[in-house]
């Protein structure tokens, strides 16, 4: 027996050392509660990667499962065991744990699901007891394996008949699994089904109990176990095979019975999802479909494994009622050396013997199907379905309301997809229990996490924990400038083992990048879609999505993931595509919205009115740049656009930091403040990001000027309101003096409404600083008059400079073609291009 | 009525073997198996199927020929003998999941049953002139009276003058079922320990061994009082115990002789009772034939193995019952005695979701 890594055999009639089994599983269960899923879901890969036909294990284990505990032959042994190693590929794993969970990492701690709004947190049910179906091992394996999934300590009970192989596993599971993460985590004990010394006690103490197979199994165990442990039940099941006259026709005779044979023959009918029955529809001529099954029945390539004197018995009984009944009744019979068809045209399902036995039931329609299913919905569990295509919708849907829980091909009723639910019910989801944390998460907590999982944090602090979030020093981009992602781990906690990374500015020479892992991105998403969907985004209608992809960008990736997560129907054109190509396509399929950066948009309208061309775009949903009056104007008179939304206000560093709802005009937005905690300090915003834990953002200077705003927004909406003000270092230093960016724009809006502009800065050849605007407008501005105009918007220039000062060094540039140059890294159009950098 | 083969062969004391019992066995088997050849079309077709008839039945040898005609036929179908005049009595087996044995008994047949059960106990010490009260621990039969069981009891307390008899499952109309009322049983072994004449109880084991375990009966019952139980030791259920330990604890809780408690296996559909000697070993009357059966090919296995227990009987006129493959294992012993054969029984066969009356019994003991 193997006890938790040890080869040992407790002494069943000391009760002491029940209980000390039990007691061991808990701590084991802790143990793999703190234990990430990943490094389970890697420790199990390498153990499929050694019980791989040419690994060192499957000759061993196929030795043992022939001489020992299988009733079935080599063939058939080995086609089981070849499916051990299938089982545990990561994929499988991860497509079995996604199926259930959606986000893998709610097994390791409390994560968000959207659209659900609050987080959740898979907690395993601590000691599972497993009591599994028959003499093979092989399905045990499988309990077990869920049980690791959901990191749950297990104690097995097999039958005595299998010693052997349960040892050999334990030993292939120890190779792999040199860190002991899960060769440790269970027990499997040989003892007999109701043993007074054992299964009481376990019936008090473990947390679930996982049975599997026949009803008498399940009796037993549900008497005397205390309340409160969860039960948690697989089978006895019945299955069955349906082939309509039509569908038979389209399948055609020969191909569909060896597809049906091979359902029958596989595991001679031992699976819960072995049909025993099939049911033919009248019309049918019953001996040539049952000449042909038996045919290939006769021809299926393994041979049939051994009975026991009971199984014997009830292949006997069947045989005797077949016999007469084709005799007085004339039901048709067929038998082989290793089969046995019976026409048995009783209504109703009845189990067959099995061992290759099917019972070939008539009926008129689906109706009549239905009606001879019902009353049996709890005992069915897969069907095999052969109709024609006309018909499937049908069947399913009756079927399915008389108890039917999984649907098949001919041919694949014993092929179950990884993930797929068992008896109607998702298997992993029962071994857990879902912990929902309703309440905001706290910006302390999430500092404290990073002091000790982040070695930048954990320095700044030399480890201790903070009472109050503002022990914490305030963090500028500076400061983690010498840390970029390619050179260090400075700024990443151990969570970040997958994601992605972005770049977030910087310089050519010095970038700097932000890593999100996938869930933190996906999160990042969920939140873009909850401020699309509150801005009237409905499921169904048609987006563009104009943002860059690329180049380590996430803007186009955190969109196209939420308009995914809004359900709508997005044309992906990015915003590198040629515009005549992104105009045509907006065209062409009526686009309802579409998302972008507004310089981009701006350059689609100027185009779109220059070869005249009509296009309406109802929806514009902008980030990235403020979106003037101006722009508006033109945009919804080149596209009638008349909803404008802001995507949101983020940070690639943070993400989303603030939405918009259709009340807030320009620069209002509502804080997301389950996600960010947001300080203003001096003008500035500061931001604590509760989402991300790979890379946290604590304290982090935004370089944006806000102003809370105390009053609540007529929306409703419960999250507060600030207004964003610019950027706290969009300041021009000119001869000395200070410009503010947002003077230049209110300037300009006076000079040269709604034109597109830009102030060059550069050095005359006398050494000062000059500034040239130019503009796409027809205006022309002599200096002295550009100087006034400066002089009136500038506060700094009035009080520092004079008109005669200023005059000499500004420029008026108007140019019918003028287009401004943008950021090379963003697409941005630039307000002030400073030339006296290079 | 002119004598027939069977009443030569009850004439013989039920324990005697030898050629004059060996004849006449053989006799009312050709006589029984005949009438039911030619008056049951089903059991007619297994005859055929292995290309015999009865009147080829010549010799003890040539018995092992006769088609086993397996028990879930007889769940399945109605081996009712055409021409077999009135039906006197009814009976179902107490299986569960529908599936019901039926035993259609005309008065021929139900007086010869009553006979032979007789027979069979007078033949073992276990009938009696002296008056006696009753605790059946088994269905009432005024509630009851087609389940074979209950029909059994009811005839069991026949072998003595009845004094009191008392069922221990009471019917609820609330929960329309059989229920088990421990308190007022309890009450009742006390009423009886505290007569002078004896006292006999009958019926599922398991509620004697509940009672004893769990409600502390301990009662030392009159001179001559004797147990005969059936049906219990078949399974594994919550109280599930050895027999050699139910004797040890019903000898030591209840104040009767080892030898006097004793375990009954009887079918519905075959009729003879097989009933433990004061060594509790389970006698065979030569009102009967025993076979042991390979599972795999249904031969006859020689003496000492074990296998599917085949029963041959030739009372019945009504019910084809003539040849029954069971499916509950068993072996022969050698005769120890001149009293004939030991047939052990060491449980029930197949993997099918029939369950034995035995447990249906104990399902009862749950509900309360």
């Amino acid at each position: 027996m193997i006890v938790f890594g040890q080869n040992i055999h407790p002494d069943f009639e000391d009760p002491e050392k029940i209980h000390a089994i039990v007691a061991t599983a808990r701590v084991k269960s802790s143990e793999l509660h703190s234990t990430p899923i990943a490094e389970i879901v890697e420790v199990l890969g390498k153990l499929g990667e050694a019980w791989t036909e040419d690994g060192p294990w499957f000759a061993r284990g196929l030795k043992i499962l022939d001489s020992e505990g299988s009733r079935f032959t080599p063939e058939m042994n080995r086609l089981s065991l070849k499916i051990l190693p299938e089982l545990l590929k990561p994929r499988a794993l991860a497509r079995r744990i996604m199926a259930e969970f959606t986000v893998p990492e709610m097994l390791d701690r409390f994560v968000r699901r959207f659209p659900w709004q609050a987080r959740l947190r898979a907690e395993p049910l601590g000691v599972l007891w497993h009591v599994t179906a028959g003499n093979v091992f092989l399905g045990a394996i499988d309990s077990l394996i869920m049980a690791f999934l959901t990191k749950n300590a297990s104690i097995i009970k097999t039958a005595s008949g299998n010693r052997t192989f349960p040892l050999l596993f334990a030993e292939s599971l120890k190779s792999v699994d040199q860190n002991g993460i899960l060769s440790d985590k269970y027990a499997i004990l040989n003892f007999r089904g109701g043993d007074e010394r054992i299964e009481p006690i376990l019936k008090r103490s473990v947390n679930g109990v996982v049975v599997w197979g026949s009803g008498n199994a399940l009796k037993g165990i549900r008497e005397g176990l205390s309340e409160g442990i969860r039960l948690i039940e697989f089978g006895p099941r019945l299955s069955l095979q349906v082939v309509t006259k039509d569908g038979l026709e389209s399948e055609g005779l020969l191909p569909l019975s060896r597809r049906l044979a091979e359902e029958i023959c596989l595991w001679d009918q031992s699976a819960c999802a072995s049909p025993q029955n099939l049911f033919l529809q009248d019309g049918v001529d019953t001996g040539t479909f049952m000449k042909a099954l038996g045919e290939a029945l006769k021809n299926y390539p393994y041979p049939r494994g051994l009975l026991s004197p009971d199984e014997m018995v009830e292949m006997h009984k069947e045989s005797a009622l077949a016999r007469l009944l084709s005799h007085q009744e004339e039901h048709e019979f067929l038998q082989g050396t290793d089969y046995m068809i019976h026409l048995d045209p009783r209504p109703g399902i009845r189990p067959s013997p099995l061992f290759r036995t099917l019972l070939i039931k008539p009926f008129e329609d689906v109706h009549n199907l239905a009606e001879q299913l019902h009353g049996y919905g709890e005992w069915l569990q897969s069907c095999s379905l052969c109709t024609t295509e006309a018909e499937r919708h049908e069947y399913l849907e009756a079927l399915a309301k008389e108890g039917i829980d999984r649907f098949s091909g001919p041919g694949e009723i014993l092929k179950s997809r990884d993930g797929s639910p068992h008896d109607g019910m998702f298997c992993l989801t029962r071994m857990i229990r879902f912990v929902s944390d309703e309440m905001a998460a706290s910006a302390l907590q999430i500092a404290n996490e990073a002091i000790r999982k982040v070695p930048f944090y954990r320095n700044l602090k030399h480890g201790i924990p903070v009472q109050n979030l503002d022990e914490m020093p305030l963090i500028s981009k500076e400061m983690l400038e010498p840390y970029p992602l390619h050179e260090s781990r400075e700024l990443l906690s151990s969570d970040a083992q997958e994601g992605y990374i972005f770049a977030s500015g910087g310089t050519t020479s010095s970038p700097r990048y932000t890593f999100f892992t996938s869930q933190e991105f996906h999160e990042v998403a969920s939140l873009l879609a909850s401020s699309y969907l509150k801005n009237g985004l409905k499921p169904g209608v048609k987006v563009a999505n104009l943002f860059v992809a690329g180049s380590l960008w996430s803007s186009f990736l955190a969109v196209d993931k939420a308009l995914s997560q809004c359900q709508t129907i997005q044309l992906p054109l990015g915003g590198l595509a040629e515009p005549a190509f992104i105009l045509k396509t907006l065209s062409r399929f009526e686009v309802d919205a579409v998302f972008g950066l507004p310089t981009l948009l701006l350059n689609l309208a100027d185009l779109a009115e220059i070869q005249g061309l009509k296009i309406h775009i109802p929806a514009v949903f902008y980030a990235g740049e403020m979106l003037r009056s101006s722009a508006r104007e033109k945009l919804a008179r080149v596209f009638g656009t008349q909803i404008f939304a802001s995507a949101g206000y983020a940070s690639v560093d943070a993400g989303p930091i603030g939405w918009q709802c259709p009340e807030s005009s320009p620069g209002i937005h509502h804080l997301f403040a389950d996600q960010v905690h947001l300080e203003v300090v001096e003008e500035e915003a500061v931001i604590t990001s509760l989402i991300k834990h790979s890379m946290p953002v604590i304290r982090y200077r935004t370089g944006d000027r806000i102003r809370l705003i105390e009053e609540p927004c007529p929306c409703g909406a419960k999250d507060p309101l600030f207004e964003l003000l610019g950027r706290v270092d969009d300041v021009l230093l000119f001869a000395s003096c200070r410009i503010l960016h947002s003077e230049l724009a209110e300037l300009m809006q006076e000079v040269a409404p709604d034109s597109l502009w830009q102030a060059e800065v550069h050095s005359g050849t006398d050494g000062r600083d000059q500034i040239r605007i130019a503009c796409r407008t027809d205006l022309n501005l002599e200096p002295d008059e550009l100087a006034r105009h400066l002089l009136k918007h500038c506060r700094d220039l009035r009080a520092t400079l004079c008109l005669d000062d200023l005059a000499p060094v500004v420029e008026w540039s108007a140019d019918h073609n003028f287009q401004p140059k943008t950021n090379p890294r963003t697409g941005k159009s630039l307000m002030v291009v400073d030339l006296r950098l290079r | 009525m002119s004598e027939t083969a069977w009443d030569r062969l009850l004439e013989l004391p039920p324990f005697e073997w030898n050629s004059r019992s060996s004849e006449a066995f053989l006799e009312s088997f050709r006589e029984t198996a005949t009438h039911h050849y030619r008056n049951c079309p089903d059991v007619r077709f297994f005859w055929d199927e292995a290309g015999i008839t009865p009147d080829e039945i010549k010799t003890e040898e040539d018995l092992k020929r006769v088609p086993p005609v397996l028990v879930n036929i007889f769940k399945e179908r109605i081996l009712a003998c055409q021409n077999s005049g009135d039906t006197a009595l009814t009976l179902k087996s107490s299986g569960t999941g529908g599936q019901h044995s039926l035993q259609i008994l005309n008065s021929q047949s139900l007086r010869r049953v009553k006979e032979l059960a007789w027979h069979v106990h007078q033949a073992l010490g276990l009938c009696s002139e002296q008056e006696a009260n009753y605790i059946c621990f088994t269905y009432d039969p005024a509630r009851a009276s087609d389940v074979g069981t209950a029909f059994t009891d009811e005839l069991l307390t026949s072998f003595t003058p009845r004094k009191e008899v008392y069922y221990a499952l009471k019917f609820d109309p609330r929960i329309q079922d059989f229920y088990f009322d421990a308190e007022e049983t309890m009450a009742m072994f006390e009423r009886f320990a505290a007569d002078r004449i004896p006292c006999r109880i009958l019926g599922f084991p398991a509620f004697l061994v509940q009672l004893v375990r769990h409600h502390g009966l301990n009662v030392t019952l009159p001179a001559g009082s004797m147990m005969e139980t059936g049906g219990g030791f078949k399974n594994h259920g919550v109280d599930a115990i050895s027999r050699e330990e139910f004797r040890d604890l019903m000898s030591l809780s209840l104040g009767i002789p080892r030898e006097a408690i004793r375990d009954l296996f009887g079918m519905v559909e075959h009729g003879i009772p097989y009933i433990e000697d004061e060594q509790g070993r389970f006698r065979v009357p030569n009102l009967a034939r025993i076979f042991i059966r390979d599972p795999y090919t249904l031969e006859a296995l020689p003496t000492g193995q074990t296998g599917l227990i085949h029963f041959l009987c030739t009372y019945n006129s009504s019910y084809a019952n003539s040849s029954l493959l069971s499916t509950d294992w068993g072996r022969l012993l050698p005769a120890p005695d001149p009293r004939g054969p030991i047939i052990e029984f060491t449980g029930r066969a197949g993997v099918s979701r029939h369950k034995g009356c035995a447990l249906h019994a104990q399902r009862l003991l749950r509900q309360k």
